[in-house]
């Protein structure tokens, strides 16, 4: 059995069916690239297997169970953790609160236990903290030099490793990444593809799916790429193949190219 | 100096009854991104529903069989059950249908709501007292704008003690609710969830937090507390009209942007830098009391002009 696996799943906006019957499916320890011009439903993908959208048909089970109803927060806490295109963090927040926003589910102290056992929850936002200090010393020492600065006033690569931290912080079982070199320049690319690889060093089990165009990331983080085109899979496979495809040419250069 | 230190109690009680309400604001704002304009109509509801269980718990005879606080306590629990349920019935009906339209509209649309809670108010309350005019003819329709006559809220807040101990009563209440907001806004899971969604709702969803129920629960609590400045309201006003909502509305809105909108602790500037121009105008400048609310509202539109961040909102650039 898959990991996780979509069948047949489907969204239509108005008259556009932004994915349409897209069957995939990622083992553990697997990473896979998604690839595909732009609007070809990438970002839609995740936002389905994410709960942000709902899909119009199809069903998306992680671990045997039927996911495709959840909302985002609860997909969340069933383990898929994931990263925006755009930085998504509390900017008036230091690095390490932005981390620990991403045990949040975890914790469980009420409203009482605020006023009766404050030492318990102290003891458990400290635990906690540890716990997000231990991944951030381990996937970048420099940045967790700078753990108590305010997240507005880290730079751009940090900022996506802040949210790389974050969400595996809760130890998912799959992580959606959206284009994580997004606006980062040719040496930071191959800090974080580096970065990725460390990924599976933290937490060995855990299965990856990226969205990137980067060809040079493509060729060496994913084992599998899948090609998206108008909505539809068009290809999968690894790189060496899908780079031959014709159909995946043709998407990317127009028909004519061929 | 006695009337310096008069005026202080003044300004501050008056500053107590404005922070209630622009708490009520700042809260919603920073939860949702959306005006409530009936803040200040859902606080004087509170103090109606207050004064109608009053009414008819006094002729069930129930304040002669009970302690006299059990039955404050448990008109304090009604009006906040009355509050709790018309926030929720506003964000049902004037906020959750616009949620995807333009930001003007559930402004609109609360303003609309607040209309309908003040004469809602002006209608159903009849009082005794009106009667009277039963000898003028016709009844009903005079008893239509008896309701909108202002109502005397009954004397629950130390009835037997002084004004000075009342007074000192609401600000020490005051006090303790704002204080009570702080450990919950900054302690519990609820109110660190409440803080994450006004930062930032997406990311609050991708980190398992249920948006729509803290939606749902900001509102439960910032009814509760509405109702309770209601309380304060009638204490300290004694004389409740249907419509005192809106200037609330105003002034507590107004202290809620001099403050910072986001910001609960502005609010309690706000409201307070409001409070002390109005009563040390009424009180140092001869007949100043006709300009008191020109002055604060002056004040309001300089601290626009010159820092339209609030007295604690920090400045936000935004790139583009």
């Amino acid at each position: 059995m898959a990991l996780l696996e979509t069948k047949g799943v489907s969204i239509q906006f108005g008259g556009l069916w932004a994915v349409k019957d897209v069957d995939f499916l990622i083992d553990a320890k697997e990473i896979v690239g998604l690839i595909g011009p732009n609007g070809s439903g990438k970002t839609t993908f995740l936002n389905i297997i994410s709960g942000v959208y709902r899909a119009t048909h199809g069903a998306v089970t992680l671990q045997g169970e039927d996911i495709s109803a959840l909302r985002a927060y609860s997909i969340f806490k069933k383990g898929i953790a994931r990263t925006y295109q755009s930085s998504r963090l509390c900017w008036d927040l230091s690095v390490a609160d932005n981390i620990l926003t991403g045990l949040y589910s975890k914790q469980m102290n009420g409203f009482w236990d605020v006023i009766l056992r404050p030492r318990r929850v102290d003891s458990e936002i400290y635990d906690s903290l540890q716990e997000c200090m231990d991944i951030l010393s381990y996937f970048n020492p420099g940045l967790f030099k700078r753990r108590y600065e305010l997240a507005k006033n880290i730079p751009h690569i940090d900022r996506r490793r802040i949210e790389i931290c974050r969400a595996l912080v809760g130890q998912p079982a799959v992580l959606l990444l959206d284009e994580p070199t997004a606006g980062l320049n040719g040496e930071e690319t191959m800090q974080m593809m580096k970065d990725i690889h460390k990924i599976r060093e933290i937490n060995k089990d855990i299965c990856i799916i990226i969205i990137e165009h980067d060809m040079k990331v493509m060729e060496s983080v994913p084992e599998r790429i899948v090609v998206f085109n108008a909505g539809q899979k068009i290809a999968e496979g690894i790189y060496n193949e899908i780079v031959r495809d014709k159909d995946v040419i043709s998407a990317y250069l127009g028909g004519a190219a061929i | 100096m006695d009337m310096f230190w008069g005026l202080l109690m003044s300004a501050i009680l008056l500053g107590c009854t404005y922070t209630l309400v622009a708490v009520g604001f700042s809260l919603f704002f920073g939860v949702m991104d959306v005006v409530v304009f009936c803040c200040g109509d859902i606080a004087i509801f509170g103090s109606f529903a207050i004064m109608g269980a009053y009414v008819a718990m006094k002729s069930a005879g129930l304040f002669d069989s009970l302690p006299f606080v059990v039955c404050v306590a448990l008109l304090l629990v009604i009006g906040a059950v009355f509050c709790a349920a018309l926030g929720l019935v506003t964000y049902r009906f004037s906020i959750k249908p616009f949620q995807n339209s333009s930001e003007l509209m559930p402004l609109l649309s609360t303003i609309a709501m607040g209309t309908i809670i003040k004469e809602i108010l002006g209608l159903l309350f009849k009082p005794a007292v009106n009667t009277v005019s039963t000898a003028l003819g016709g009844e009903s329709a005079l008893s239509v704008v008896s309701g909108r006559n202002p109502q005397g809220f009954p004397a629950l807040l130390m009835p037997n003690g002084t004004v000075t101990e009342r007074n000192i009563t609401i600000i020490v209440i005051t006090i303790l609710i704002l204080a009570l907001l702080f450990l919950f806004l900054n302690r519990t899971k609820m109110g660190l969830s409440m803080q994450a969604i006004s930062q930032n709702k997406e990311l609050s969803l991708m980190t398992g937090i249920n948006v729509s129920r803290i939606i749902i629960i900001t509102f439960l609590i910032g009814g509760i507390m509405l109702a309770i400045s209601g309380f304060l309201l009638g204490s300290y006003q004694k004389l409740m009209s249907f419509d005192d909502g809106a200037m609330y509305g105003a002034k507590g809105f107004s202290a809620a942007v001099v403050g910072g909108l986001r910001n609960t602790w502005g609010a309690v500037a706000g409201g307070m830098l409001l409070a002390f121009v109005e009563v040390f105008v009424s009180g140092y400048i001869p007949r100043g009391t006709s300009y008191a609310s020109i002055v604060a509202f002056v004040v309001v539109v300089i601290f626009i002009v010159f820092k339209p961040e609030g007295i604690i909102g920090e400045k936000t650039a935004e790139k583009v």
